[in-house]
C-alpha cells in the first residue's frame, strides 16, 4: 500500500470546538493528572486575583490537539508537542482549535495550532511536529 | 535547590498506566476507542510528590504563585502503555522574571533515549497579584 501524501503547506485542520468545561471536569482533569493547584479549582482563590472563573488547566487544552491532530491524519505520528500558555481560558468557556500546516516534507509535518476563547488574542499558541506513521494506519 | 539555582532529582522509576492513560485521554479529548498513550500523559509524572513538593518549596520560599507558561514535549520512539522507563528530572530558577524551568529526559531501562520534556512555570509574587486583583 503506497503512503498517502504528505499534507501541502498552508492546509487548515479541520476546526474543532472544546467545551465548556464545568468545576467537575476539572476536578476530574486535577485528579487524573495529579495538578491539584487550587487556582483551578478553587473559586474564591481565583476571584481573589481577578479571575472571573477559575482556568482551565493549560495543560488539559494543550493535550487537547493531539486527538485533532490524530482525527486529521491518522497515518501522521506525533512526535514533538509544545505550546505557550498566552491567554488563561476560565471555566465555562467554549474553545476552538485550529491549526495550519507551515512545513511539510516526506519525513516531517510542523504544525502551528491555536486554541481560541472568547478573548482576542489566542489561550495558546502551539506547534506539533508529526511524521509518518510506522506503523500500518 | 543550589546556590546557582539547579536542582537534579535521583532517577525515578515511571510506568505508563494503563488505567491512568485511559482516563488521562478520556479527560483530553480522545474517544474512547483509543487505547495508546497520550503525548502529554508524562505531565501527570511531573506531579509525583518529590517534584512537586521541591517546586512548592521554591513557591514558597519566593512568596510566589506558579503559573504555567509553557510545555513542550518531543519524541525519539513513542510512549507504550504497560512500559517502565527511567525519568531524570533537573530543575534551574531564573531570575528577570522569576521562573522554574523544569527539564525531564525519559529513557528505556536499558537506557535509549525515549522523549524530553520541558515545563515553564512563571514564578509571580503574591503581592503582585493581590495588587492586580485590588485595581
Amino acid at each position: 500500500m503506497s503512503a498517502k501524501a504528505p499534507p501541502a503547506v498552508g492546509e487548515r485542520l479541520p476546526e474543532k470546538e472544546i467545551g465548556p468545561f464545568d468545576a467537575e471536569a476539572l476536578r476530574r482533569y486535577a485528579e487524573v493528572s495529579g495538578d491539584d493547584n487550587p487556582l483551578h479549582l478553587d473559586d474564591a482563590l481565583a476571584a481573589s486575583i481577578g479571575f472571573s472563573a477559575p482556568p482551565v488547566h493549560g495543560m488539559k487544552l494543550l493535550a487537547t490537539f493531539e486527538p485533532m491532530l490524530r482525527a486529521w491524519r491518522a497515518d501522521l505520528e506525533l512526535v514533538g508537542l509544545g505550546g505557550t500558555f498566552v491567554q488563561p481560558a476560565p471555566r465555562g468557556e467554549k474553545l476552538v482549535l485550529t491549526g495550519r500546516v507551515l512545513r511539510s516534507s516526506q519525513e516531517s509535518v510542523f504544525v502551528r495550532l491555536y486554541a481560541h476563547g472568547s478573548a482576542r488574542a489566542p489561550a495558546i499558541i502551539a506547534e506539533a511536529t508529526l511524521r509518518p506513521s510506522k506503523q500500518e494506519v | 535547590m543550589t546556590t546557582d539555582g539547579a536542582l537534579e532529582f535521583p532517577s525515578l522509576r515511571v510506568r505508563v498506566d494503563a488505567a491512568r492513560a485511559a482516563e488521562f485521554a478520556r479527560e483530553t479529548g480522545f474517544d474512547g476507542a483509543f487505547d495508546g498513550a497520550p503525548s502529554c500523559y508524562p505531565a501527570v509524572w511531573l506531579t509525583t510528590p518529590t517534584i512537586h513538593g521541591a517546586i512548592a518549596q521554591v513557591c514558597a520560599q519566593a512568596d510566589s504563585v506558579p503559573v504555567h507558561e509553557s510545555q513542550h514535549f518531543a519524541y525519539e520512539t513513542p510512549l507504550r502503555v504497560g512500559e517502565d522507563y527511567d525519568l531524570s528530572v533537573s530543575m534551574r530558577r531564573e531570575e528577570k522574571p522569576l521562573r522554574l524551568v523544569v527539564e525531564a529526559l525519559l529513557a528505556t531501562l536499558s537506557g535509549a533515549p525515549v522523549g524530553r520534556f520541558e515545563t515553564r512555570l512563571r514564578l509571580v509574587p503574591r503581592a503582585a497579584l493581590r495588587r492586580d486583583a485590588a485595581a
